[in-house]
């Protein structure tokens, strides 16, 4: 039977052009990107955010370092939290309390902590970042693609199910890493790095 | 086209096939494609791809984190399988090692190869001579030889991509190549291989079905690394694929038709299953071939079910063989941070692999193993242990992304030996919502798996050094591989297996058990080829069969 090699050559173009793609949005800055998003969806048009609402989006923006969250999806993780988590959707409220201009998303947790909102505060960073509302006996998602977890890769990876390029767009390069390479904790070293026990 | 004849709810078929799966639908395509009339049964309902999709980007983050690759499959309210979200208990696991044989597996249409990874791996020559070779296990009543065409025609079914160069293939003995070259890699398999390859690890593509091109009707793979549970472009062979392709010819397959009794005539031949519809309405299916092709847990469960006058013990089951040597690859993982970013997630979910340790003296005493650089995304996992950190802002996406980029998953093979006292049997108590007895399953490794496991890990061990491993991690229980084998085991004695090496049942001349029940011996790689090449054999021994009628 005839063997079927694969063309790379068009493929190449391809995946170089969607590759540029994420890094333009980036250069014009998050907003637009997600701007753009937003204006794919009739559906997600910004809305009129109540009080409790906004308040929400500005806690969300501010605990998580993202100044572009989208307000759609702070109303329906506010409303979901009213449902499965509505205590700490309540220890949330709290939380303005101790918000103020110029604060960075550490000092912020760290004053809710001390106030002890911490496991509250916390919780809506989880939620954001996986798209989950974990409750105590009922869970919601929320979102998949726009789960903040994804955005700190974007520039390599789409979120499972979709792809960054089309067919072997994963041969290019990868992007800088752009972060500091792990490093060992003080007494572990992997020469001495053994399972803790047989296999049961 | 010859199709099946209907009848008052009843057919008649010149050959019927229980089990849709892709070793049914294969053999299903074949048969149908030389004119006979075929029918297949299958307990579980039709999928929409797109539905199962949406099914689990809906998913919650810990199911998905945690491999809840089960639940979004539609089931049948009668076709039950074992789920772990939470446990369902609808296989009950004992023994020493129960745990380790948390199996899964999808009841529907297409079968389990909808959330499979499309590893298409050949037996080795001397995994077929496990006894004469290392006085371990079981030989195969046929060579590696007898199938290598069969592996031939797999391939070429499911369209897999494979490395053509002989230096990256396992094993390298081949009568043909493959139809397109190896998927082609990324940096971070490029990288792996470069760093352990020196030390003679033997890190090479896995052959594959799916294509960087489009094919045979089947779209072109663009690495959206969600293979399992479910491709979203249907890139990845499934065995849908097959069940679409024989229904073109004339095949019908009714779906949720859960087949409970077999028929048996006065030389012992099959003459009919019987089956439940969705309303629980029985009706029966005559035939001159019956294949029974559920998985190695279902099929099993079936030929015990099916127990009548002349077949006591249960159909195909004069050895008392059946439901017992049940196997699977018995899989563990190793996790460490690297000295530079690996990048899993760009591209499909598994393409390199270390096969050096598959074979060596060494057998006679331990388990051989094969080590998978998983190529599944580590964004889930990676924001799971950052959040636990405590980490917000800029802090917590700096550390997604070095887990993501640094993060390395093995997820490693080992290899059971046959064992009747592993055992599948029917439940005394537990019953399914059609009254049909649950399987229970024993299961205990003997210490072959185990010293197999302490081998692997000092390689692994070796593996961290070189990449000066962080985090560095392996853990300690045996998890299951979803590699089911060894329940109607093959073999030349009728006396100690269940088929023959046409997967013909022993007992029954036209019934043919094929798929990785018939499988003697596991050796470490995934078991699907084997399974499709195993049940092309037994087309061909059923076209033979019918041509003489």
């Amino acid at each position: 039977m005839e063997s079927i090699q694969p063309d790379f050559h068009f493929s190449r173009r391809r995946v170089l052009a969607y590759s540029l793609l994420p890094i333009a949005c980036a250069a014009l800055g998050r907003s637009i990107a997600l701007g753009d998003a937003r204006a794919q969806s009739p559906t997600d048009r910004i809305p009129e955010l109540s009080q409790a609402d906004s308040y929400f989006l500005a806690l969300s923006r501010a605990i998580t370092g993202h100044s572009d969250l989208n307000p759609t999806t702070a109303m329906r993780l506010s409303a979901a939290f009213a449902r499965v988590q509505p205590a700490q959707l309540a220890q949330l409220h709290n939380v303005q309390t101790f918000m103020h201009d110029g604060q960075d998303a550490a000092a912020l947790l760290q004053a809710a902590e001390t106030a002890g909102l911490g496991t509250a505060t916390l919780a809506l960073v989880t939620a954001w970042y996986t798209g989950t509302v974990d409750g105590d006996s009922k869970t919601e998602v929320v979102s998949y693609t726009e789960a903040l977890m994804y955005q700190s890769v974007r520039d390599a990876m789409a979120a499972p199910t979709y792809c960054l390029g089309g067919p072997a767009w994963w041969t290019e390069l990868p992007p800088a890493v752009g972060v500091s390479p792990p490093v060992h904790p003080t007494t572990s070293a992997p020469a001495n790095a053994t399972p803790d026990s047989k296999p049961k | 086209m010859k199709t099946p004849v209907f009848s008052n709810g009843d057919v008649d078929a010149d050959l019927v096939v229980v089990g849709a799966g892709v070793v049914g639908a294969m053999i299903a395509d074949q048969i149908v494609g030389l004119g006979r009339s075929v029918l297949m049964l299958d307990a579980g309902p039709r999928l929409d791809r797109a539905q199962v999709v949406e099914n689990w980007r809906n998913l919650p983050f810990k199911n998905r984190v945690g491999s809840d690759f089960d639940g979004i499959f539609p089931q049948s309210p009668h076709a039950s399988v074992p789920l772990y979200f939470p446990p369902n208990d609808y296989v009950a696991l004992s023994g020493p090692n129960g745990d380790s044989y948390k199996q899964g597996y999808v009841r529907a249409v297409g079968g389990t190869t909808w959330h499979w990874a499309a590893s298409c791996w050949r037996h080795l020559p001397v995994d077929f001579r496990m006894k004469s070779t290392y006085g371990v296990g079981r030989d195969w009543p046929i060579s590696y030889d007898d199938l290598e065409p069969y592996y031939c025609r797999a391939e070429e079914e499911m369209g897999v991509s494979g490395p053509n160069d002989p230096a990256l293939q396992s094993p390298s003995q081949r009568s043909r190549p493959y139809l397109s070259d190896m998927v082609p890699w990324g940096q971070g398999d490029k990288r792996f291989a470069e760093v352990v390859n020196p030390h003679g690890y033997n890190c090479v593509p896995i052959p594959q079905g799916r294509m960087v091109q489009p094919w045979n009707g089947r779209p072109a793979c663009c690495g959206n690394n969600n293979c399992q549970p479910i491709c979203p472009i249907g890139a990845m062979y499934n065995g849908i694929h097959h069940v679409q392709r024989a229904e073109s010819k004339g095949a019908v397959v009714l779906a949720e038709s859960v087949v409970y009794r077999i028929d048996t005539d006065a030389n012992n031949r099959v003459t009919a299953v019987h089956w439940y519809d969705a309303e629980q309405r029985s009706h029966k299916s005559t035939g001159r071939a019956f294949v029974v092709a559920c998985n190695g847990i279902e099929t099993p469960r079936l030929l015990l079910l099916a127990a009548n006058t002349q077949n006591p013990q249960g159909i195909a089951n004069s050895s008392d063989q059946v439901g017992r040597n049940m196997m699977d690859h018995s899989g563990f993982h190793c996790t460490f941070l690297a000295n530079e970013p690996m990048w899993p997630g760009r591209g499909p979910a598994q393409s390199s692999c270390i096969v050096g340790p598959r074979d060596g003296a060494f057998r006679s005493e331990y388990s051989a193993n094969k080590i998978i650089l998983s190529n599944i995304s580590r964004v889930a996992p990676a924001t799971q242990q950052a959040l636990k950190l405590g980490l917000v802002g800029k802090a917590l996406d700096d550390e997604i992304r070095r887990r993501a980029a640094f993060g390395v998953d093995l997820s490693i093979s080992l290899e059971p030996l046959p064992d009747p006292k592993n055992r599948l049997t029917l439940s005394k108590t537990r019953r399914d919502s059609l009254g049909l007895a649950n399987p229970d399953i024993y299961y205990e490794l003997s210490p072959y798996v185990h010293k197999g496991y302490d081998a692997a890990c000092k390689q692994l061990n070796h593996i961290g050094q070189l990449f000066d491993a962080v985090e560095f991690n392996i853990t300690t229980s045996l998890n299951a591989n979803n590699h089911i084998m060894g329940g109607t085991i093959m073999g030349s004695d009728p006396k100690s297996s269940v088929v023959d090496g046409d997967c013909l049942a022993h007992d029954h001349a036209n019934l043919w058990l094929p798929g990785g029940g018939a499988i003697p011996s596991a050796s470490v790689v995934n078991s699907t080829l084997s399974m499709v090449a195993l049940g092309l054999k037994s087309a061909d021994a059923i076209s033979r069969v019918m041509g003489q009628a």
